[in-house]
C-alpha cells in the first residue's frame, strides 16, 4: 500500500510538472514580452539573418538613391528599379523571418513610446521643411552693400515683375575643365541666382553638368562642347534663347533674353536681294541659309526684301536691313530710300562687296547710304602676310586692333583674333573726325573702328596686281575692316507698340561680303567652334536689333579698393594676431593656477 | 529664467575647465594666422573671404564646444540629479544650447578686431554693413551647428562619439551642395536647400535674405526639439 500511494504521488507530481511546462509562468511571459526569452540556436540564427537582411535592404536603398543621382539616361531608371526592388525583397524577407520578434518588439512600452515620438518628430520635420520652403518662396531680400552689388537693377526687376508666365534658365557651364574661365562661370551663376530670387517663382534655374547631363542637354539643343546658358519660356509654344558665357555675366543681356523669349513678336530682319546680293534661301557656299538659321535660333524673324518689287518701300516692321555684297549697280533711288530710313532711326548692316575684284566693275560702293556717316568703302583687297594661319594672307584683327565696343566685348582677350575672308575683304575709310586708334571714344555720331589690321597688312588697289607680296603702290596698314556708328534720332518711325526701338539710327559696315555666307559660317561651326568671326557678325546684328534702346543697365563694378599694408601696419597686424591667441591662453593658465592654489 | 540659470552654470563650468580657453586660443590663433596670410599681400578691402574662412573653422570647433553638453551629465550620472530638480527637459536643453552659443558668440566677437583693423586701414571707406551681415550669418549658422551638437550629445554618453557624429553631420551639411552639382532639377534644389553653405554665402556677400534666416532658425529649432525628445526617452523604460 505504501508503495502504491508513493507511486500515485510521483504520478501527480509528474503531471503537475508537465502542466507547468506546457503553461508558461508569469516570469517567462514577461521575459517573452521584453524580448529576452532565451532562444534556440536555430532561432538565434534566424534573427541574425533577419537583421542582416534588414541592413542589406537599407544599404541597397541608399545605393538606389546614389544610382539615381550618379547615373544619367535610361540606364538610371533601370538600375534604380533593380536596386530598389532588391532592397524591397530584403525588407520583405527580413520581416517574414523575424515576424515573431517584430510583434514582440511592437508590444514593448519603449517601442510604443518611441514610435509615438517618431511620429511627432516626423510631423515637426514636415512643418519645418514646409516653413523653410515658404520662407524661400516669400523671402524678403536686403542688399546691404553700398552699391547694391548683389541686386538686379530696378529695370530688370520690373521686367521680372511683369512676367505673365514662367521662365527657365538652364546653365551648362564647365568651370573645372577651363580654370581660366572659373571666375566668369561663377559670375554668371551668381547673376542668374539673382534672377531666381527676384523672380519669386517665375524664374526657375537649373544647373547642368555638360559632362553628365547629356539627355537634358540634347532636349534643350545644347552642344556638349560649349559653355552656354539657355533662357527658355515655359509657356505653351515658348521660345528659348542661348547665351554664351560672356553674355550670361551681363545683366542687360540676360534681361534682354528674358524679354526676348517672352515677347510675342520677334524683331524683323530683312535681307536686301535683287542686285546680286547673297540670298538667305541659297544653301550653297555663297548662300546665307545657315546665317538665317542662326538668327532664327536667336529669336529673330528673317525675310528677304526685293526693293524692285516693293517699289523702294521698306516694310514698317523692319528692325534691321542687311545688305550682303552685290555685283550689280544699286539704283540711286533705292540707296536714297535706305539712307532716309536709316537716318530716321533704322538699322543697317552692310557687308560691303569688293569692287576691285568685281570683273564687270558693277559692284556698288553705297556712297549715298554711307555719306552721312563718314564711311567710305575702298576699292581694294586687303592682304595680311603675318596672319599666322594655315591659309595665307588672311586679314586678321587682333590685340589692340579689336575695338572697344559691346560688339567686340566677348572676344577682347589678349589671345583672340578675328580673321576675315582672304582675297575678298576690302578696307574702309572713316572721316578724320573719327579717332585714329580703336578704343578711343568718338564724338557723338561718329564711326567707331571695330576691326583693324596691324601694320604689316596692306591692300592692293590695282585690279591688275600680279603678286600677293607687298609692292610700292600698295596701301600700307593698319587698315580698317569694320566700323559701326549710331546716332540719336528725335523722331520715331514705324510700329506704334515698339516705337522706342527706332529712336537710334545705327550702321555697321564690314569690308567682307562673305563673312555671313554659308562657306564661312560652316567653317566657323565645324572647324572653329568658338570662331570670333561668327560671334562678331552675329553680335553686329544683336547690337543693331537688340533691345538696348528699351533697356540700358549700367554694369556694376566692385568698388572695393585693394589694400597693401605698410611696414608699420604689418608690425601691428602681426602683434594683434599673436595677442589674440595668447590672451585667452594666459587667462586660462592663470585661472588654472588660482584654482590649483 | 531657469534656462538662464542652467546656461550660466554651464558657461561657468566651461570657463572653469580648460576647454573654453583651449578652444578660444586655438580658434583665435588659427584665424589670426589666416588673417596674416590674407593680409601679407595686396588684398581687396572686403571681409567676404575672411568670413568664409571663419565659417569653415567653426565647423571644427563646435563639436568640441557642444560634445559635453548632455553626454557629460550622463557619464557622470548627474543628469538624474538634474532632472529631479524642478526643471523641464526643454529648459535643460535650451540652457545647455544657450551656454554653447554664448561661447561661440565670444569666439566671433574676438575676431572683430580684424574688422577694426581693416576699418582703420581703409580710413572708414570699408563697406561695414556686409561685415555685420557676415557676422549675423556666422552666428545663425553657429546656432544651428550647436543645436546639432547638443542633439548628438543627448544620444550618447560618450563625448568623443558625440563630437564625431556632430562633425560628420555638420560637415555633411556643409558639403552636400557638391552632391547637388551631380543632380538635376529636383535633387539639385533639394541638396542646395539643405546645404548650409548655400544659405551662408548670401550673408557673407552682404545680403540679408529672410529665407536664409528662416532656414537657420527652423533648423536650430528642429534639432533642439529632437534633443528634448531624446532626453525624454530615458523615461520610456
Amino acid at each position: 500500500m505504501p508503495d502504491k500511494s508513493k507511486d500515485k504521488d510521483i504520478q501527480e507530481m509528474r503531471a503537475k510538472g508537465a502542466q507547468r511546462r506546457s503553461e508558461p509562468d508569469e516570469a517567462s511571459e514577461s521575459r517573452r514580452h521584453s524580448g529576452h526569452e532565451p532562444r534556440s540556436d536555430s532561432g538565434r540564427r534566424l534573427l541574425w539573418i533577419s537583421n542582416g537582411l534588414m541592413i542589406l535592404g537599407v544599404l541597397l536603398l541608399m545605393g538606389a538613391l546614389g544610382v539615381n543621382i550618379m547615373l544619367a539616361g535610361s540606364a538610371r531608371v533601370l538600375w534604380v528599379r533593380v536596386v530598389a526592388g532588391a532592397a524591397g525583397v530584403c525588407f520583405l524577407a527580413a520581416m517574414v523571418m523575424g515576424y515573431r520578434d517584430l510583434i514582440r518588439w511592437f508590444r514593448t512600452r519603449a517601442t510604443q513610446e518611441g514610435l509615438l515620438s517618431l511620429a511627432f518628430t516626423v510631423a515637426v520635420w514636415a512643418i519645418v521643411i514646409f516653413g523653410v520652403y515658404m520662407g524661400q518662396r516669400y523671402s524678403h531680400r536686403i542688399d546691404a552693400t553700398k552699391d547694391r552689388l548683389y541686386s538686379l537693377s530696378d529695370k530688370s526687376v520690373a521686367v521680372l515683375d511683369g512676367l505673365s508666365g514662367q521662365v527657365e534658365i538652364v546653365t551648362a557651364l564647365r568651370a573645372s575643365a577651363r580654370p581660366e574661365l572659373a571666375q566668369e562661370v561663377q559670375r554668371a551663376k551668381d547673376l542668374i541666382s539673382l534672377y531666381e530670387s527676384a523672380g519669386r517663382g517665375r524664374v526657375r534655374v537649373e544647373h547642368l553638368n555638360p559632362d553628365r547631363h547629356f539627355d537634358r542637354m540634347n532636349e534643350l539643343g545644347i552642344r556638349k562642347t560649349v559653355d552656354v546658358v539657355v533662357v527658355k519660356s515655359l509657356d505653351e509654344g515658348g521660345q528659348s534663347q542661348t547665351l554664351q558665357l560672356y553674355d550670361a555675366t551681363n545683366e542687360q543681356k540676360v534681361t534682354s533674353a528674358i524679354m526676348g523669349v517672352t515677347r510675342e513678336s520677334k524683331p524683323m530682319i530683312y535681307f536686301i536681294e535683287g542686285y546680286g546680293q547673297y540670298s538667305i534661301s541659297e544653301t550653297g557656299e555663297t548662300g546665307l541659309s545657315t546665317f538665317k538659321k542662326l538668327l532664327e535660333d536667336d529669336l529673330y524673324e528673317v525675310a528677304s526684301l526685293n526693293l524692285m518689287t516693293e517699289q523702294g518701300q521698306i516694310p514698317a516692321d523692319a528692325h534691321v536691313l542687311v545688305i550682303a555684297g552685290g555685283n550689280q549697280p544699286f539704283p540711286e533711288e533705292h540707296q536714297k530710300a535706305i539712307a532716309d530710313w536709316v537716318n530716321a532711326g533704322g538699322k543697317l548692316l552692310l557687308l560691303a562687296p569688293n569692287r576691285l575684284l568685281d570683273e564687270e566693275g558693277d559692284a556698288p560702293d553705297f556712297a549715298t547710304i554711307l555719306a552721312d556717316w563718314g564711311i567710305t568703302v575702298r576699292a581694294d583687297v586687303v592682304l595680311d602676310p603675318d596672319s599666322s594661319s594655315a591659309f595665307s594672307y588672311i586679314p586678321v584683327a587682333s590685340g589692340s586692333g579689336i575695338g572697344e565696343h559691346s560688339i567686340t566685348e566677348p572676344f577682347r582677350t589678349r589671345s583672340a583674333s578675328v580673321p576675315l575672308d582672304p582675297l575678298v575683304t576690302c578696307s574702309l575709310r572713316v572721316d578724320s573726325q573719327a579717332p585714329e586708334m580703336p578704343g578711343q571714344p568718338p564724338p557723338p555720331g561718329q564711326p567707331i573702328v571695330l576691326l583693324r589690321t596691324h601694320n604689316l597688312a596692306y591692300s592692293k588697289t590695282s585690279r591688275e596686281f600680279t603678286s600677293a607680296t607687298k609692292e610700292a603702290s600698295d596701301t600700307p596698314g593698319p587698315l580698317t575692316l569694320a566700323v559701326c556708328a549710331s546716332r540719336e534720332i528725335g523722331s520715331t518711325i514705324g510700329m506704334d507698340d515698339e516705337a522706342e526701338l527706332m529712336t537710334t539710327a545705327k550702321v555697321v559696315v564690314i569690308g567682307d561680303e562673305m563673312l555671313a555666307a554659308n562657306g564661312d559660317i560652316r567653317v566657323a561651326l565645324g572647324v572653329y567652334q568658338r570662331s570670333p568671326s561668327r560671334a562678331f557678325v552675329l553680335n553686329c546684328v544683336h547690337w543693331l536689333a537688340e533691345s538696348e534702346d528699351l533697356i540700358t543697365i549700367t554694369p556694376k563694378t566692385d568698388t572695393s579698393q585693394p589694400i597693401t599694408l605698410t611696414k608699420s601696419q604689418r608690425s601691428w597686424n602681426r602683434l594683434v594676431c599673436l595677442l589674440s591667441a595668447l590672451v585667452p591662453l594666459v587667462i586660462g593658465v592663470s585661472i588654472w593656477f588660482v584654482r590649483r592654489a | 529664467m531657469r534656462v538662464l540659470v542652467i546656461a550660466g552654470r554651464e558657461l561657468k563650468a566651461l570657463f572653469l575647465s580648460p576647454i573654453a580657453y583651449v578652444v578660444l586660443a586655438l580658434y583665435f590663433g588659427i584665424m589670426g594666422l589666416i588673417w596674416w596670410l590674407i593680409t601679407s599681400q595686396t588684398f581687396p578691402a572686403e571681409y567676404r573671404l575672411f568670413a568664409h574662412e571663419m565659417h569653415v573653422f567653426i565647423l571644427f570647433f563646435i563639436p568640441a564646444i557642444s560634445m559635453r553638453a548632455i553626454a557629460d551629465e550622463r557619464r557622470t550620472r548627474t543628469l538624474e540629479l538634474l532632472v529631479t530638480q524642478p526643471v523641464r527637459d526643454w529648459e535643460i536643453v535650451l540652457g545647455k544650447w544657450l551656454a554653447c552659443v554664448g561661447l561661440l558668440a565670444l569666439m566671433l566677437v574676438g575676431t572683430m578686431q580684424f574688422w577694426g583693423l581693416m576699418h582703420l586701414w581703409t580710413e572708414g571707406a570699408l563697406d561695414d554693413l556686409p561685415v555685420l551681415t557676415a557676422y549675423l550669418g556666422l552666428l545663425l549658422a553657429g546656432m544651428l551647428y550647436v543645436a546639432i551638437g547638443v542633439f548628438c550629445s543627448a544620444i550618447t554618453e560618450n563625448q568623443l562619439i558625440a563630437a564625431l557624429v556632430t562633425f560628420t553631420i555638420i560637415i555633411g551639411l556643409y558639403f552636400v551642395r557638391i552632391l547637388g552639382a551631380s543632380g538635376t532639377g529636383f535633387w539639385q534644389d533639394v541638396f542646395q536647400q539643405v546645404s548650409t553653405t548655400y544659405h551662408f554665402d548670401e550673408f557673407a556677400r552682404g545680403v540679408l535674405d529672410t529665407g536664409h534666416v528662416v532656414y537657420f532658425l527652423l533648423g536650430t529649432f528642429v534639432f533642439l526639439f529632437m534633443s528634448v525628445r531624446t532626453l525624454e526617452s530615458r523615461s520610456w523604460g
